[in-house]
C-alpha cells in the first residue's frame, strides 16, 4: 500500500526520476563496468578478462542485484523470479531473446536454473512498452544474456576457478578456453558444483537443500564480412539430487539443451538488423524417494521444447530511431504423474497434457524528438498466440471436468505503448509512460490438471474458457546526478482488468494427499498493483562508495482471490572500499515486517529482518592474474527468510536461511597472444 | 450344474433386452438405451419383502471421461426366474480409495430406462481404482441398501 511505497522514499530520500518507459534501461547499466555493481564485478563479454564476483555468486544473486527482482524461495536452488510482485505466466525469463519451455508442473526449473552464473554476460530487467518492444510481456521481462565467443587480437585464453563454502560444504569449479581472432572466436566453459544440506542458526540442517549442477556454454563466432557477424551458442544444463524442503518431493534431475545461432548485420547506413533462430528442449523427473514418509510413491516426468526465431531491425529516418521486431516460436509441452498404491493398480493422470503453444509476436517502437532535450517514446504490438491440446488422453480427462470444453484456444491482442521523456543531461532526465497489453492465458491455466501447489496446499485445475486479462502500467521514472550522488528510482502502478487469478471449487474434489481443497482459474475483476524502486550510489572519497538499492511492492486484489501475492518490499545497503590491492564490501540486506501467505490463515505476518554480510576480494598478478574472493555472510548468525519464501513441508515451519557462512574463492586467468 | 447352466442361459437373456450400443467416450450418454456389451458384476441380497434380489452392475467403457453404465436389479420369482424390480431410487458416488476416496465432478444420476434397467454416467477424471458406491432406497417404506463395485481403469 501507500505504506509500502512511501517506506522506500523514507530510507532514500532523494527524489529519483528518469528514463521513460520503465525499469529499462536498468539492464543496458547492468552488464557494464561502471554498473552500480550489479554483477559484483566487472563482467565483460566473451572471453576477456571477468572478474571474481564479490561474493557467493549464483543466478539468484545477480538477479536480486536487480532492483526490481525478487525471488520466491523453495529451497536453496532454483529460485523463481518475481519482477514488481509479478511472477509466474505474467511474466517471462528469456535467453538472449529465446524462450525455453520449462518442464515442471510445480516451477522447480524456471529458466533460470538451466543458467550457471559463469554463463551470464548481462541480465536485462524490462517492464512496460520497453518489455513489450522485446517481446515479453507488459508485466515483466527478464532478458538473461548468455556469455559468447569475442573477436580480437589473436589469442587463446583460459580460466579455471573454484570456490568452497562451509554452511552447505558446497564445492563448484569452472574452467574456460577461448580463442580469439579478427574473424573468428570460439568459447567453451563449463562448471560443476556439489552443495550439501546447509545449516540454520541453533544448530540442526535443513533436509533436502543441496544439489548438483553441471552445466556447459559454448560459443563460436564468425565475422564473414565487415558488417555480418554469426555467432552460435550451445547451452546444456543438469542438476540433480536437488532439494526443495518447501515441496513433499524433490528433483531427481532438469535437464536443458539449448542450441541457437545470431547475427547482425550493419550493412546499411542508419538500419542494423540482427537475429536468432533457436531450438530447445528440457526434461524433468520429480523424486521423492529420499523422504521419510511418502503417503504414496510418485512418478513425475515432464518435458518442453521451444523452436523459435526473432528479428529486430532498427533504423533511423530524421532523425526518428525505429525498432521492428518479429518474435515467433513454437513450444511443445507435458508432464504427468502416475501413483503406486500397491497392491492396486497404479494412477495415472496427465497434469500437462500434451499442448502446443504457437506465438507471434509484431511490434514497431519508435523514438521521436519533439524538443531538443523532449523526446517521444511510442510503440504499437500485436500477438497472436494458440494453444492446441494434443492428448487424446488428455481431452478425455479434461472433459471429465470442464465438460465440453475447446480443445484450441486462439488469441490475437493488441497492445500499445506512450511515453515522455525530458532529459536534461545524460545523467538527468524524467519520463512518464504508460503501456496497454492483453497477456493470453498460459497453458497450465487452461489446461492444468491436479496440480498442486505446497503453498496453498490446494489442487489446481485449468479452464479452458478463461479469457485473456487486460494491463494497464503507469510509471513516472528518472535518474539523478548531483555532485557524487547518482540516483535513480521508479514509481509504478498497473491494474488488471479480468485479471487471471483463482477461486475455490469446492465441486471438485482435491486430488493429493492432505490437501485443503481444489482451486480453478477464472477471470476476476480488477486487480491493482504499485510499487517503486530506488538505487542510490555516493562515492563518499575516492576510494568509498555507498550504493543502496530498494524496492517496495503492494497489490490490491479482489476479496475472492485467495492467491498468494508475491509482493514484497526491501532493500540492499553495501559500501565498497577499494584499495590497490583488495575491495572491502561490507553489505546489510533488510526488510521491513510484511505480510507473508499462510495456507491455514490466508496472510500471517512476516518479521522484518537485517541480515549482515562481509565480502573480500582481490586481485594478484604473479605471471598470471589471480583472483580471489573470501567473506562472511550472515555475520551474526542470524534466523532469517524473506516473506516470499515458502516454509517446510514436513514441519510447517519457516524455512530459515542459511546461518553464518565462510567462504573463499579463487581464479586464475591466463593469455597468449600471438 | 444342470440348472446352473439354465440360471446362467435365463439371465443372459435378460441382460440382452437391450441394445448393445458404441459410445466415445466424450459422447453425452444415452438416457434410453442399456449398456450391455461390457462386462457385468453381480451381487446377490434379500429385499426388505425377504425375497432374494440379485443387483447387476453393467460396466461402462473403462476409460477416462464421461462413461454410461447400467444397474438392474432383479427381484427372484422363481429358483430360475428373475423380473426386473423398479421400486427403488438409485443413487450413486464414484470415488479412488487409493486417493482417499476423492470423487469425480459431473456424474449423472441413474434414472429408470426402458426394460427395467437403471442408467447414469460415471464421470472418470483418471485411471487406476475406481469404487462406485450405489445407494437403494426403496419406494414406500424406509429401506436403504448400498453396495458398491469396483473397476479397474489401466
Amino acid at each position: 500500500m501507500i505504506q509500502a511505497v512511501m517506506f522506500a522514499f523514507i530510507i532514500v530520500p532523494v527524489a529519483a526520476f528518469g528514463d521513460s518507459l520503465a525499469a529499462s534501461d536498468s539492464i543496458k547499466t547492468s552488464a557494464s563496468s561502471d554498473s552500480m555493481n550489479r554483477l559484483d564485478g566487472i563482467v565483460v563479454h566473451g572471453t576477456q578478462t571477468k572478474e571474481l564476483p564479490a561474493g557467493p555468486t549464483s543466478t539468484e544473486r545477480i538477479l536480486t542485484n536487480n532492483p526490481e527482482i525478487t525471488l520466491i524461495r523453495r529451497g536453496a536452488s532454483a529460485a523463481e523470479p518475481v519482477v514488481r510482485g509479478s511472477s509466474g505466466n505474467d511474466i517471462s525469463v528469456t535467453l538472449d531473446g529465446a524462450h525455453l519451455q520449462c518442464a515442471c508442473t510445480d516451477h522447480m526449473d524456471p529458466v533460470n536454473s538451466y543458467v550457471d552464473d559463469n554463463d551470464i554476460a548481462g541480465i536485462t530487467v524490462e517492464t512496460g512498452g520497453r518489455a513489450l518492444a522485446l517481446g515479453g510481456p507488459v508485466l515483466g521481462l527478464v532478458d538473461i544474456k548468455l556469455n559468447k565467443a569475442a573477436l580480437g587480437n589473436a589469442g587463446l585464453q583460459w580460466k579455471i576457478g573454484g570456490q568452497g563454502s562451509t554452511i552447505d560444504k558446497g564445492i563448484s569449479g569452472n574452467a574456460c578456453v577461448s580463442y580469439s581472432s579478427e574473424r573468428f572466436g570460439l568459447n567453451v566453459a563449463g562448471s560443476g558444483k556439489d552443495v550439501g544440506d546447509y545449516a540454520v542458526p541453533g544448530g540442526g540442517k535443513i533436509p533436502y537443500s543441496g544439489v548438483k549442477a553441471k552445466n556447459l556454454l559454448a560459443g563460436a563466432i564468425f565475422k564473414p564480412s565487415e558488417n555480418w557477424e554469426i555467432n552460435a551458442t550451445y547451452l546444456y544444463d543438469r542438476f540433480w539430487d536437488a532439494g526443495y524442503p518447501a515441496l513433499p518431493m524433490d528433483v531427481g534431475f532438469s535437464q536443458t539443451q539449448h542450441s541457437a545461432i545470431g547475427f547482425k548485420n550493419t550493412s546499411l547506413d542508419k538500419l542494423a538488423w540482427s537475429g536468432l533462430l533457436y531450438a530447445n528442449a528440457t526434461s524433468h523427473a520429480m523424486d521423492d524417494t529420499h523422504r521419510p514418509f511418502v503417503p504414496m510413491h510418485m512418478d513425475m516426468p515432464g518435458a518442453g521444447s521451444t523452436t523459435g526465431a526473432w528479428s529486430l531491425l532498427d533504423f533511423t529516418k530524421n532523425e526518428n530511431l525505429f525498432h521492428l521486431r518479429l518474435d515467433w516460436r513454437q513450444s511443445i509441452q507435458s508432464a504427468s504423474m502416475t501413483m503406486y498404491a500397491y497392491p492396486n493398480p497404479a494412477m495415472y493422470l496427465e497434469t500437462w497434457p500434451k499442448t502446443s503453444t504457437d506465438g507471434l509476436k509484431a511490434s514497431l517502437t519508435g523514438e521521436f524528438p519533439i524538443q531538443e532535450k523532449l523526446r517521444l517514446e511510442t510503440g504499437i504490438i500485436v500477438e497472436s498466440q494458440s494453444i492446441n491440446l494434443l492428448s487424446e488422453l488428455g481431452r478425455r480427462q479434461e472433459n471429465a471436468i470442464q465438460l465440453g470444453l475447446p480443445y484450441e484456444r486462439s488469441f490475437t491482442l493488441p497492445g500499445l505503448s506512450l511515453g515522455l521523456r525530458y532529459a536534461q543531461t545524460c545523467e538527468n532526465d524524467i519520463g512518464v509512460s504508460a503501456a496497454f497489453s492483453s497477456r493470453p492465458p498460459a497453458m497450465s491455466e487452461l489446461y492444468g490438471y491436479y496440480l498442486f501447489n505446497a503453498l496453498t496446499n490446494r489442487d489446481y485445475i485449468g479452464n479452458a474458457r478463461l479469457s485473456p486479462e487486460n494491463i494497464v502500467q503507469t510509471e513516472l521514472s528518472g535518474k539523478f546526478t548531483w555532485g557524487d550522488v547518482k540516483a535513480k528510482g521508479a514509481l509504478w502502478a498497473l491494474v488488471k482488468k479480468d485479471p487471471i487469478e483463482t477461486i475455490d471449487a469446492p465441486d471438485i474434489s482435491p486430488m493429493s494427499y492432505g490437501a485443503y481443497g481444489a482451486r480453478q482459474w477464472h477471470n476476476g475483476d480488477i486487480e491493482k498493483r504499485a510499487g517503486g524502486e530506488v538505487e542510490i550510489k555516493y562515492e563518499v572519497l575516492d576510494h568509498l562508495e555507498l550504493q543502496s538499492v530498494n524496492h517496495a511492492d503492494h497489490a490490491w486484489v479482489s476479496s475472492d482471490n485467495k492467491e498468494p501475492v508475491s509482493a514484497e518490499s526491501g532493500g540492499k545497503l553495501l559500501a565498497l572500499l577499494k584499495t590497490k590491492h583488495i575491495t572491502f564490501s561490507p553489505e546489510l540486506e533488510w526488510a521491513p515486517p510484511q505480510k507473508r501467505y499462510d495456507a491455514l490463515t490466508e496472510f500471517t505476518r512476516a518479521p522484518g529482518y537485517a541480515v549482515t554480510n562481509l565480502r573480500f576480494k582481490g586481485k594478484i598478478l604473479l605471471g598470471r592474474q589471480i583472483f580471489w574472493r573470501a567473506g562472511i555472510e550472515n555475520v551474526f548468525n542470524q534466523k532469517w527468510n524473506s516473506s516470499l519464501d515458502w516454509e517446510r513441508f514436513d514441519t510447517h515451519t519457516p524455512l530459515y536461511r542459511p546461518g553464518r557462512n565462510f567462504y573463499v574463492g579463487m581464479e586464475i586467468n591466463s593469455r597468449v597472444e600471438w | 450344474m444342470k440348472k446352473k447352466l439354465i440360471k446362467r442361459v435365463f439371465f443372459a437373456s435378460v441382460l440382452s433386452l437391450g441394445v448393445a450400443c458404441a459410445k466415445s467416450p466424450n459422447s453425452p450418454p444415452s438416457s434410453t438405451v442399456p449398456v450391455t456389451s461390457g462386462k457385468t458384476q453381480s451381487i446377490a441380497w434379500t429385499g426388505p419383502d425377504s425375497i432374494a434380489r440379485k443387483t447387476t452392475f453393467f460396466e461402462p467403457t473403462l476409460a477416462v471421461g464421461p462413461q454410461t453404465f447400467d444397474i438392474l436389479i432383479g427381484k427372484k420369482v422363481d429358483s430360475l426366474t428373475y423380473t426386473p424390480d423398479t421400486q427403488w431410487t438409485v443413487t450413486f458416488s464414484p470415488t479412488m480409495p487409493d486417493m482417499e476416496d476423492m470423487t469425480s465432478p459431473n456424474n449423472v444420476q441413474p434414472k429408470k430406462i426402458p426394460g427395467g434397467y437403471y442408467q447414469g454416467t460415471v464421470n472418470f477424471n483418471m485411471s487406476g481404482l475406481w469404487r462406485l458406491t450405489f445407494t437403494f432406497k426403496h419406494i414406500g417404506d424406509t429401506t436403504v441398501v448400498s453396495q458398491y463395485f469396483d473397476v479397474v481403469l489401466q
